[in-house]
């Protein structure tokens, strides 16, 4: 790496495909992000980014087809599939709110949608004059992670720290379900480690590069 | 706005400037700032008003929200049916609006059995081919469709059927109260309502305000029990209203009918009988009395295993009391829809309470007026076309209401090749009608099932299409009444899905694409604009701004003394030919229960069910923190009689097996001396089937489980408690 500069940018580019391989499968994008040109530049720019070693990222040559990860990616990780899904939305594996005034019964629970995690990445969004199209809700996986991607670039580094300590902080949830999603119905190892590696880079910002 | 595109969707992007503004903000001040920016740090909380959707009473409620987020609900003051309260399945229902497990997008099955996601139009386009398919080859009498009553559900389904040409509406009522709506039917045409404020004596066969709850009910009741109210209680079970009886009849289950013919008897016999009602408002008196000559309190003994002088002194005292004493109508429990002689018991306490002169007294039970809609006239609402055939099953079960119809014969009707498509709004069958497996092999046998509804329910797995209604709480629906108070459910949070659609919609589209959209050319707003034409100015402002009104009615309920029978000659029949129709006699009569266990057998039970306040059928199983309660108090437990487990080595918590014609399950044992040694008891709410639900996996049994498919003959209800059972004690 030359500069802080370009760091930033390599950091920031990590963390643009990781959200672009969580969003909603669509094919041309796909095919970009794992055809084989990108996908080693992907690990040796994971590899010299955050110091890990090419062969720990091995698992990435086994990327599914693109058919293969429209279906999975919907089974996985759709809302419609209740509880035989990992739902890529914050929300859903936190509080839905910390606000002591609501009293519902779920209010102080996890495992619904549309918390205050979604509430305040919609307001986030809106500030940061974003617009989501309708099938996205503010505080999923790729959306997150965009923003995050996004911070580092152009924001100071505690608004990176931030987000990424409110927003990406349950991601060991997502894990958890996640696994137990993929033993119950017998595919989707690629996903778990996926995740996994999502995981080790959050981790490795913070330790690397957020003091 | 910057939009989001794929791959690095922010890049130079306006984005960039707003992003430089964060500064070195904070987390909670960055929070508030972009609260701030849209208002809502300062949002006032909004209220709104709907009625509940957990079950069918439909209390009234008012949605309380903040920044379009549900803050909390609270019972209607006005609704007659909450007054103030919600019950625990009340508030949590509410929730399922935020629920991860709801369906957020129309599904297809595939050849392997597992859904894909489709598009909408794709959703109407393959399913309104496969109607027209249907229909060209069978006619529209090969479609049907089963829907649990709620307003929307209930006008848009009927419509939805009856454009076609159809008349196979089903409720599900042959699940839970059609014996008694056919016994009703023909003998004084619908149900009264009963006077607890007045009544001195109340019996009450099998039913549980304190289970199946109505809020304002079990609180009326209580302060009625205070103010001297005698309650008997008949249920082999000792339920959560029984400790407020005088007198708890831990009846053999299935028997019911004998007692009341044997109290029945004693009126006659011992002159206890309102002679003047008799006279002036019934016919058929002696055929009837006649009738029940030989039904003695030792006959009635030896069935019911209740002694001969108890039946006697209760029949007594409701004589005694009477007209300020009377049987209550029920639901479910022994005559809703439970046994073979379900429709002859609900026949055998019409007449019971006709001999206490109770109609249209106080104390008693009457009739009268409720709100009366306008008609849905003009060019919005074209005329439906006439049914091609009559109701299917109409034929077999003659004296059944076709309002509410068998929608248990449906399922045969699939088997035999009548019934092609069927659509089921917002009803669990496969798991509430029948054993899971037996109904839901019927179901793949349909060339098409549609499912409409908010979570992947049993039956929604063996639909070829699924699709993604709005919760209650986030639509307009068109207007309903309990007694004088009408109410329309309004909006109370913002749709939280957005490719879920509400029920008017679901049912306008499809009828488009189905080639009858010409029956649906108006929206909720005009349905409700039709119905409350009628009302005054101020009571449609109200309905429309608060949901909820009083509407004045010419002829509100009270008993004024005539019992203003809504059938034509205002009398009881008490024996009538119309009953040899439906394959029952001109009299009342004695009928056996299809199974009997045998005492004698130690392992030999029948098993019943019966509802839990916590839970609304299967419909809550999958709401945290309801499921939290059964957890916490092992509600899931099948009941069994001391005496019976002791025999067989069972002991509390131990794990037991339950077997039955239909299927073997294992279930954890609750000892009590609270049952009648002849039945093991469940909640009904358990036994959950589908994997997209798991809250309730693992908990108990279903009652379903073992009941095997089958129809009362005389209505087509399910008879849901004619079964019979094996229970052993699993090695641990
Ligand atoms: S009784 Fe409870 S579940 Fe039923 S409508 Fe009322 S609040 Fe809802």
């Amino acid at each position: 790496m030359n500069n802080a500069n370009d760091l930033n940018l390599s950091r920031s580019e990590v963390f643009h495909t990781l959200a672009a391989f969580w969003l909603k499968p669509e094919q041309e994008s796909y095919i970009e992000i794992t055809s084989l040109e990108s996908l080693y530049h992907f690990i040796n720019l994971i590899s010299e980014t955050y110091h890990i070693s090419v062969d720990s990222l091995d698992f990435l040559k086994s990327f599914p087809t693109f058919e293969e990860h429209a279906k999975n990616y919907e089974q996985l990780f759709s809302l419609s599939f209740g509880k035989l899904a990992a739902p890529l939305v914050e929300s859903v594996y936190k509080k839905w709110t910390e606000n002591p005034e609501i009293n519902t019964p779920q209010a102080h629970q996890t495992g619904y949608v549309k918390g205050d995690s979604y509430s305040y990445m919609k307001a986030l969004l809106h500030q940061l004059e974003i617009e989501l199209p309708d099938e996205y809700q503010a505080d999923e996986l790729p959306i997150i992670l965009d923003v995050y991607a996004l911070l580092i670039e152009y924001a100071p580094v505690s608004s990176i720290k931030n987000l990424s300590e409110n927003h990406l902080d349950w991601l060991d949830e997502l894990s958890s379900r996640l696994a137990r999603v993929v033993t119950k119905r017998g595919f989707g190892e690629f996903y778990l480690d996926f995740l996994a590696l999502t995981q080790s880079l959050v981790e490795l910002e913070h330790r690397l590069y957020l003091p | 706005m910057t939009k989001l595109t794929r791959r690095g969707f922010l890049k130079a992007s306006t984005a960039t400037a707003a992003v430089a503004t964060l500064g070195t903000l904070s987390y909670q001040d960055w929070q508030k700032q972009a609260y701030a920016s849209e208002g809502e740090a300062d949002a006032e909380v909004q209220i709104s008003s709907s009625t509940c959707n957990a079950c069918s009473n439909k209390c009234g409620l008012e949605v309380f929200t903040k920044n379009g987020k549900l803050w909390k609900i609270k019972g209607s003051n006005i609704h007659p049916n909450s007054l103030g309260t919600l019950c625990a399945r009340g508030h949590g229902f509410a929730t399922n609006a935020y629920n991860d497990a709801r369906l957020t997008s129309p599904l297809k099955k595939n050849e392997d059995g597992t859904f894909s996601e489709i598009s909408w139009e794709q959703a109407y386009q393959e399913i309104g081919e496969k109607v027209k398919k249907i229909i060209a080859e069978d006619g529209p009498q090969a479609l049907a469709i089963t829907q649990d009553p709620r307003p929307s559900g209930k006008f848009y389904s009927k419509r939805f059927m009856n454009a076609f040409g159809s008349q196979n509406v089903y409720t599900h009522h042959a699940a839970c109260n059609l014996s008694k709506l056919t016994a009703y039917a023909h003998t004084i045409k619908k149900e009264p309502k009963c006077d607890f404020n007045n009544a001195d004596a109340v019996m009450f066969i099998g039913r549980s305000f304190g289970d199946g709850i109505k809020p304002s009910a079990m609180k009326n009741l209580a302060n009625n029990v205070k103010r001297g109210l005698h309650i008997i209680m008949v249920d082999p079970r000792f339920n959560a209203t029984a400790h407020m009886a005088k007198d708890w009849l831990a009846i053999r289950p299935g028997t019911d009918l004998a007692l009341i013919l044997a109290m029945s008897n004693v009126l006659v016999t011992e002159e206890l009988y309102d002679k003047d009602f008799i006279e002036n408002y019934t016919t058929g008196f002696d055929e009837f009395a006649e009738a029940v000559k030989d039904y003695t309190p030792e006959w009635a003994a030896e069935i019911t295993t209740l002694p001969a002088s108890k039946i006697k002194e209760v029949a007594e005292f409701m004589a005694e009391k009477a007209p300020k004493a009377f049987i209550e109508p029920s639901w479910r429990a022994a005559f809703g829809c439970s046994y073979y002689n379900s429709t002859e018991t609900a026949r055998a306490t019409i007449l019971f309470n006709a001999l206490l002169g109770c109609y249209g007294k106080k104390g008693g039970m009457y009739y009268g007026d409720g709100v009366k809609f306008g008609k849905l006239e003009g060019p919005k609402f074209k005329k439906l076309p006439e049914p091609v055939a009559p109701q299917y099953g109409s034929d077999r079960f003659p004296l059944t209401p076709t309002g509410s119809g068998s929608s248990v014969v449906v399922a045969e009707g699939i088997e035999k090749g009548d019934i092609k498509g069927l659509f089921y709004y917002q009803s669990n069958p496969v798991i509430g009608y029948t054993n899971a497996e037996d109904f839901g092999k019927r179901l793949d046998m349909a060339d098409l099932v549609v499912v409409i509804d908010v979570q992947m329910s049993e039956t929604a797995m063996h639909a070829h299409y699924v699709l993604p209604d709005t919760t209650y709480i986030e639509r307009m629906e068109v207007p309903s009444s309990t007694g004088t108070v009408a109410d329309v459910r309004l909006q109370g949070i913002p749709k939280v899905h957005e490719n879920t659609r509400p029920v008017d919609q679901i049912f306008t589209e499809l009828a488009e694409a189905c080639g009858i959209g010409e029956y649906f050319t108006f929206t909720v707003q005009d349905v409700i604009d039709a119905q409350i034409a009628p009302f005054p100015d101020e009571v449609k402002e109200k309905l429309l701004k608060e949901g909820i009104a009083k509407v004045p009615v010419e002829n509100p309920k009270k008993p004024d003394g005539d019992p203003h029978f809504p059938n034509d000659d205002n009398k009881i029949h008490f024996a009538d030919d119309v009953w040899l129709e439906g394959g029952l006699g001109r009299n009342i009569q004695w009928i056996e229960p299809k199974y009997m266990p045998n005492p004698d057998n130690i392992d030999e039970f029948r098993l019943i069910a019966g509802k839990q306040s916590i839970h609304s059928h299967t419909m809550t199983t999958n709401i945290p923190h309801l499921i939290q309660i059964t957890k916490d108090y092992d509600l899931d437990r099948v009941w069994i009689n001391t005496k019976r487990a002791e025999a067989l080595g069972i002991k509390e918590g131990d794990k037991i097996e339950i077997s039955s014609e239909v299927s073997t399950t294992p279930a954890i044992a609750h000892v009590t001396e609270r049952l009648h040694p002849d039945c093991i008891w469940t909640a009904s709410h358990y036994g959950t089937k589908s994997p997209y639900l798991t809250e309730g996996a693992g908990l108990g049994i279903s009652s379903m489980d073992h009941t095997p498919f089958h129809m009362e003959p005389f209505s087509g209800s399910n008879m849901s408690q004619e079964n019979l059972v094996h229970v052993k004690k699993m090695e641990a």
